[in-house]
């Protein structure tokens, strides 16, 4: 009998899995469930559907067909309530039950809301629901806050920028992206960001929210306020491990998977965003399509291992190139810094004047002779 | 010759091309457009490096 394959989940992790089964076995039935309304898109760039750039299905990743070819059930607007793994069983929101021989989890994160008084008053952006919600929210708005300064609050940022809002950014560090870049590379960007038009307050913690009159009001812990119309929380993610969890499935902050992406429980697997492999979170696309992919060939039967996955260190801020590689501390080594106009070059060596760690902003040219340097350990230039 | 986003590492394989963008299978990445952009992350063509077969 054909084996039966259910996938919770229709991102990076799911579909990948959903083809890589495909591939590995031409018979099998897929089920895919997604709570979402759209099928399989790139969630790296919804903030295009924001700002009007793009609509919600050029940016879908396979196309509408793709799914009947590929014989994959694919039930949008689908919810799993339970999964019942004494009887191999998930239960959908409407009643209905789903026999399955193989299961993945692969549902992802949510966006994560500090809680503060007000919190409730924020919107965030994580879904392609989100997206088309926030393109009509921002009609005839004026002026956006954005409570986190990191990647996705700084993307977000830059879309609600050219959608001609007057946005400001609330970062609690000193500087943009501390993990990522050093001072003066953070402060290039800040500027480079400050003249898309984008204000920054930093640091500074959000206190609270509250409801005014004439719209919303940002109050920070210094007793500063900013007024805005809408405010956005971009305060990164936490995985959706709670199905997993109410079946008995070991979590920790994500479900625990081992390198043959299974879970505690046989024949259940688990990929991307919602599982932690070898104490990792990683949150990223990259590594959720490589979870995914390990995970759909382990299910059809095939021997993996999954390491991890190499965390990528080229970087696009709302269109601002930016690589980071190896020991960019100014504690690792020799520091070279050198900034011309827009672009910045940062060079770490240690004391045999070998390469250990760079950083590029704006011009990446250098980055694949640098990327070399780094890989075999050689002098650079 | 497949080549990775080194923005996002999605993987460009001539034998998909990138249907839903009108590129058909067997369009080589040199022969891509050059409005045509990652399709994951919506990085430029010159974001992309080619793939060493064998790894």
């Amino acid at each position: 009998m054909a084996k039966r394959y259910i996938i919770i989940g229709s991102g990076a992790a799911g579909l990948e899995a959903a083809t890589a089964i495909r591939t590995a076995d031409s018979l099998g039935n897929i089920t895919v469930v997604s709570e979402e309304s759209w099928p399989y898109y790139s969630r790296i760039r919804i903030g295009e559907v924001v700002d009007g750039r793009s609509e919600p299905d050029k940016l879908a990743l396979r196309l509408p067909n793709w799914y009947d070819e590929q014989k994959i059930n694919l039930l949008l607007k689908s919810r799993v309530t339970r999964i019942v793994h004494a009887k191999k069983q998930v239960q959908l929101a409407d009643g209905q039950l789903l026999d399955y021989d193989s299961l993945l989890i692969a549902t992802g994160a949510r966006a994560f809301v500090p809680n503060f008084p007000g919190s409730d008053l924020a919107k965030t952006l994580r879904f392609m629901a989100d997206a088309v919600a926030l393109r009509q929210a921002i009609v005839g708005v004026k002026r956006a806050v954005v409570i986190g300064g990191g990647l996705l609050g700084l993307e977000l940022a830059a879309s609600l920028a050219k959608a001609g809002l007057a946005v400001t950014v609330v970062e609690r560090n000193n500087r943009l992206l501390p993990r990522q870049l050093d001072l003066v590379a953070g402060e290039l960007v800040l500027e480079l960001l400050q003249r898309q038009g984008i204000d920054f307050v930093l640091p500074a913690s959000t206190a609270q929210i509250r409801q005014e009159n004439n719209g919303l009001s940002v109050d920070m812990d210094d007793g500063c306020s900013l007024p805005a119309d809408l405010v956005l929380v971009s305060a990164g993610v936490r995985p959706a491990i709670e199905l997993a969890q109410a079946a008995g499935i070991e979590v920790d902050q994500g479900i625990l998977i081992n390198d043959q992406m299974q879970t505690s429980i046989p024949g259940i697997y688990a990929a991307g965003d919602c599982a932690e492999h070898r104490g990792q979170l990683y949150g990223i696309w990259p590594a959720s399509s490589e979870q995914g992919r390990f995970a759909g060939r382990a299910m059809a039967g095939l021997d993996v291992t999954y390491a991890g996955t190499t965390r990528m260190v080229t970087l696009k801020v709302a269109e601002i190139g930016v690589f980071s590689m190896g020991k960019t501390g100014d504690e690792d080594g020799e520091v070279q810094a050198e900034r011309s106009g827009d672009d910045y070059k940062r060079l770490v060596r240690d004391e045999n004047g070998v390469l250990i760690g760079a950083t590029l902003v704006g011009d990446l040219s250098e980055r694949r002779h640098i990327l070399m340097a780094l890989t075999a350990g050689k002098p650079y230039p | 010759m497949r080549y990775v986003c080194i923005v996002c590492g999605y993987i460009y394989d001539p034998a998909h091309g990138d249907p839903v963008a009108g590129i058909p299978p067997g369009t080589a990445f040199e022969d891509l457009p050059d409005s045509w952009v990652c399709p994951e992350c919506a990085a430029s063509k010159e974001m992309f490096e080619p793939v060493k077969e064998g790894e």
